[in-house]
């Protein structure tokens, strides 16, 4: 949000495409009112549909034997959703690979919040 | 617009300090090697200090192996609640903050990046509010979770434990010099599972110009007694421990 507010120097926004990690499962919705809230207090002005959401979805790759996947194959039930949506890093608690059965896997894509393009008006 | 610079930002560092902004003393119990005792010393801590009318909070950073809530007998069913962050249950007077709330006992491998990202995200969700202390348990080695603290919690005093074997002793000299070289400060040394003070450990604390705070005897009741603080307290690591407490805030 500061960092936005740095670039907007505060004037308006005219866009900001936010990329949310699946594993964050954060709801739109709250997040772009906390958004343009924050940053309306901070002198600054973005409307709520100037700002668009990219989805990125959560996939893995097995460290052991190669194995790539999504988190949409796997099962997992609100609880466990939850618990990642916190620590995301405790999906390695609830998820293992598919093909081998190992815990040891990185997260190559689906984690945490970035700014990807912002266009000042 | 700088890219370079944003991403080389993580804004979690600087929620992490107004996290921790209200916390007096914060305590990270380290040494490197395993088996020494420092999740029992970080837990009897947190009693010890509740006991004395502080508000006292404890932090499990052994976020692989967590166990602090396995010695506090937590109710897996309570979670920590949410309001703008976590704010940890409160359980026999402390505020006990761990992984395992999320884990349901489960097993977490974790590489060192994974341990790093644990680290900051738990310290930048969790709501402490003001408390005189907050104690960190630490899993051994000198590793990720030691360097993020240093790196990133200002206000981190660590209190080293050793046991007087010499391999012990050896581990922590390690610790103590990088410790001084990064300018940390440093508590003082507890010296666990001694009936008496070692004239080894003490010779450490000189050479590294660190307190001796003092030597926790092993005794059988301790291990019996994990799971019941009540019987936790009725053991001499307990009272040692006390005893160190009100000369540490006195």
């Amino acid at each position: 949000m500061r960092y936005l507010c740095s670039v907007a120097g505060g004037g308006k926004l005219k866009s900001v495409k936010i990329g949310l990690g699946e594993l964050q499962s954060i709801d739109e919705a709250v997040f772009r009112f906390a958004l343009t809230e924050l940053m309306r207090v901070e002198g600054c002005e973005l409307s709520e549909d100037s700002v668009v959401f990219v989805r990125k979805p959560a996939t893995f790759q097995c460290r052991r034997c190669g194995h790539s996947w999504t988190l949409n194959e796997m099962s997992l039930n609100d609880e466990e959703r939850e618990a990642i949506h916190f620590i995301p890093e405790v999906v390695h608690a609830y998820v293992s690979c598919p093909a081998c059965g190992s815990r040891d896997f990185d997260v190559v894509g689906g984690r945490g919040v970035e700014v990807m393009e912002v266009v000042v008006e | 617009m700088s890219d370079l610079k944003r991403r080389d930002e993580d804004p979690r560092k600087l929620l992490i300090e107004r996290r921790l902004a209200d916390v007096n003393n914060v305590i990270p119990v380290m040494s490197p090697k395993g088996g020494v005792g420092k999740t029992l010393i970080s837990t009897l801590m947190a009693l010890a200090i509740a006991e004395n009318n502080f508000s006292v909070g404890i932090l499990d950073l052994d976020v692989t192996n967590p166990s602090v809530h396995v010695i506090l007998n937590l109710n897996p069913s309570v979670k920590p609640s949410e309001d703008k962050g976590v704010i940890p249950p409160e359980v026999h007077g402390i505020k006990a903050m761990s992984i395992a709330y999320y884990t349901e006992g489960k097993p977490l491998p974790l590489r060192g990046s994974e341990i790093t990202e644990v680290v900051r995200e738990i310290l930048a969700i969790t709501i402490w509010g003001n408390l005189d202390y907050l104690i960190i348990d630490t899993p051994p080695g000198m590793s990720d979770v030691h360097l993020e603290i240093i790196s990133n919690v200002g206000k981190a005093r660590p209190l080293i434990v050793t046991t007087s074997h010499v391999l012990s002793i050896y581990s922590v000299r390690a610790l103590l010099t990088i410790l001084k070289e990064t300018g940390v400060p440093i508590i003082g040394l507890v010296e666990n599972m001694s009936e008496n003070p070692t004239d080894m450990v003490i010779d450490l604390c000189k050479e590294f110009k660190i307190r001796y705070l003092g030597n926790v005897p092993s005794e059988s009741l301790i291990a019996l007694s994990v799971g019941n603080t009540t019987l936790m307290r009725k053991t001499r690591a307990y009272n040692k421990i006390a005893e160190i407490i009100k000369r540490l805030s006195s």
